[in-house]
């Protein structure tokens, strides 16, 4: 009894990061039980806006003024993309797809509301987006809602190894740079981040593929390669995760080095700023050893520029994934997007970019106020 | 320092070193300064790299090189030899000629839409930094609004319906991917230019034209232009690069003219190959690599140009 009472009062004292843990006991105990992704996403969603605005309630209304115009906009802008392609016929033969009739075409007209001025028609597709029915495609034979569900969570995964890979590597070679900075330490990680960031990841995943899995190059007798791991073709997590995990090796790597490069030079600059500071030198007066002043005392205060740009650099994110994914054969929102365009599935297309940019748009959203309710700094302002 | 020199007894010979230690120190610092702004031979480097480039691109017509277009029998997904100093590609193209030819159209695709960033974008941000207010509030909700669809998503989505591949002309589709490029740079060179512009336009040189009597359009040209530069071409440089890999990422999905020769359709068609011919990507990819590595590296160097310039004062 008393022990609940001490954590509702934790809970009242620091309600952002009460309710962050809750987020994402929704989201894991979600999955678990097997609750739809998009309600956990939604649930754990509310939760934090709801413990950022117990934190600092007028920063979350600003962002929210920003966020509502930037969602009808970005929503109006993809609707506009598919209704741009012609008069009520045309788009109605698009959505029938290749066989359609003229009987057929009227059909459609009446029931898409074709033939209503475009203001309606937007907020029409707009109730109907929300409500999760973006149209069937007519080339797949299946509604395009669940063609999206079923790629985005290997999308989500391609991402998610690749955060954590870049990170595992930025991490350390950030910090090791900045204990070094400007000496030949300094200079070699330098460089080599420099050239990492210079390599498109697609440049990088045909060259990862060529050694890693076909083999290499043969010139005569030598040959520099191998075939470790496997190039294409997805497994999921449940069927074998050894497996799962070897398919998504080379993906994630061409998709992380880019980012960690990225991570590892913000960190160092930062790094070198911390260990400049006063209480680096105490500590060093102190005789605390290099190691421990490195890890212990400068890592968390120059990290903060790093999780914002974490945050914000999904969007570089999702693009290199979508090509990676098509370039590995991964059936994720890349792969689709790149069939569909092909394939003039336009229906498809449209469906792709509106969940790809309100997804952007929530994260970012989100970041901001995970941002507010977890730097130390920005809470304490308030109090 | 000056403590302990006013503490020791003033005899002749003591000044004369402490003299020749402040002295050396200040040289020290001197030559550390010009050493930090020199530009090192890595810079000349890729600058050397980049006017090559160009220069083969351009006068790609005048060289010595095979037809790009040209099939040659018998030598299909040979490598590098005498006579194709790249190899062959899986149809006979000769290799080296289409990496130079396709240079052209991967360079002037980006460089047209880093222009017409730089162009827009510097205007955007000059007018939003300075007059500030509503308009500023107004300008930065677009931007962002704009930078709210990933980049490469927000391209391909635009030249995907309005030129779609196969029922749009080659010509439509190329206009159409570097206007979409060029959305793609205004936001970011926007940004720059606008937070350059803060700083710049609260400075006292600023404030002594404007007590001066001058115009504002007269003292953003000639006081606030000047001074955002470097950071604009910094930054500049580097979306280009990032451009670069844009426009080779839209070939891979198939739309925007995928008919002609660039780096990224090279890679996208000889990536099936890549067992066979790895030199098919390897070589265009390359190019494409030290081209980018170039422009970071130079938008790095003229970026700490600039701030030395800036604590140097």
């Amino acid at each position: 009894m008393r022990r609940l009472r001490t954590l509702t009062n934790a809970a009242r004292h620091n309600p952002g990061l009460t309710t962050t843990a809750g987020a994402l006991v929704v989201l894991v105990g979600g999955w678990l039980v097997g609750l739809p992704m998009l309600w956990a996403f939604l649930g754990a969603f509310a939760l934090i806006v709801v413990g950022a605005s117990a934190v600092n309630g007028r920063y979350v209304r600003r962002r929210l003024l920003i966020l509502v115009p930037t969602l009808v906009l970005v929503t109006a802008f993809t609707f506009y993309l598919q209704n741009s392609r012609g008069d009520a016929r045309d788009l109605a033969f698009n959505i029938l797809g290749p066989g359609g009739t003229e009987a057929g075409v009227d059909e459609i007209v009446q029931e898409f509301h074709l033939d209503e001025p475009l203001h309606t028609r937007y907020l029409l597709w707009l109730s109907d987006a929300v409500r999760g029915d973006l149209g069937r495609s007519a080339i797949q034979g299946q509604p395009v809602s669940e063609v999206i569900a079923n790629a985005a969570p290997v999308s989500l995964q391609l991402m998610l190894y690749a955060q954590v890979l870049a990170l595992a590597v930025a991490v350390p070679a950030g910090v090791y740079a900045a204990y070094k900075a400007n000496r030949r330490g300094d200079r070699v990680a330098s460089t080599v981040a420099l050239a990492a960031l210079s390599i498109p990841n697609f440049v990088l995943a045909v060259v990862l593929i060529l050694f890693f899995a076909l083999g290499g190059i043969r010139t005569g007798d030598t040959s520099i390669g191998s075939t470790w791991l496997p190039a294409a073709r997805y497994v999921p997590f449940g069927e074998d995760p050894v497996e799962h995990f070897r398919h998504m090796a080379l993906p994630a790597i061409a998709l992380a080095l880019g980012q960690a490069a990225g991570y590892m030079r913000i960190l160092r600059s930062d790094m070198i700023g911390t260990l400049q500071e006063n209480f680096i030198t105490t500590a060093k007066a102190k005789g605390v050893s290099d190691r421990r002043i490195l890890w212990a005392h400068a890592l968390r205060p120059s990290s903060f520029t790093l999780l914002t740009v974490f945050g914000v650099n999904t969007a570089t994110l999702v693009g290199g994934a979508l090509i990676i994914e098509t370039l590995f054969t991964l059936p994720g929102l890349g792969t689709v997007l790149g069939t569909a365009i092909f394939q003039k599935d336009f229906l498809v297309v449209q469906g792709v970019v509106l969940v790809v940019a309100v997804g952007f748009v929530l994260v970012n959203f989100l970041v901001d106020l995970l941002y507010a309710v977890l730097d130390p700094r920005v809470r304490h302002v308030r109090a | 320092m000056s403590g302990l020199e006013t503490a020791l007894p003033p005899s002749s010979s003591e000044r004369v070193t402490v003299n020749v230690d402040a002295e050396a120190a200040i040289l020290a610092e001197a030559e550390e300064t010009y050493q930090a702004r020199k530009l090192g031979f890595w810079f000349w480097a890729s600058a050397g790299w980049l006017v090559l480039l160009v220069l083969s691109a351009v006068f790609a017509d005048l060289l010595p090189l095979k037809d790009p277009t040209a099939t040659f029998r018998g030598v299909a997904r040979d490598g590098p030899s005498a006579a194709h100093w790249f190899g062959a590609d899986n149809i006979g193209h000769d290799v080296f000629s289409r990496t130079i030819y396709g240079a052209r159209r991967s360079l002037a695709v980006a460089t047209v839409a880093t222009l017409v960033g730089f162009t827009v974008g510097g205007i955007v941000g000059l007018v939003s930094g300075f007059y500030r207010r509503t308009l500023d509030d107004a300008i930065v909700a677009v931007l962002d609004i704009m930078l709210a669809i990933p980049g490469l998503v927000l391209a391909l989505a635009l030249v995907a319906f309005f030129a779609p591949p196969g029922t749009a002309s080659p010509t439509a589709q190329t206009v159409w991917a570097t206007f979409a490029l060029s959305i793609l740079a205004v936001p970011t060179i926007a940004r720059v230019a606008r937070a350059q512009t803060m700083v710049w336009a609260d400075r006292d040189f600023v404030l002594a034209s404007r007590t001066l009597g001058t115009r504002n359009l007269r003292i953003i040209v000639r006081e606030v232009l000047p001074n955002i530069l470097p950071a604009m071409v910094s930054i500049a440089f580097i979306g280009l690069a990032a451009l670069i890999v844009v426009e080779a990422a839209l070939a891979f999905f198939g739309v925007g003219d995928v008919s002609g020769v660039s780096w990224g359709i090279m890679i996208q068609n000889g990536r099936s190959q890549v067992d066979r011919a790895p030199h098919m990507v390897l070589f265009p990819a390359l190019f494409m690599f030290m081209t980018i590595l170039s422009l970071n590296f130079i938008g790095d160097q003229v970026r700490t140009l600039f701030d030395v310039r800036e604590s140097g004062i």
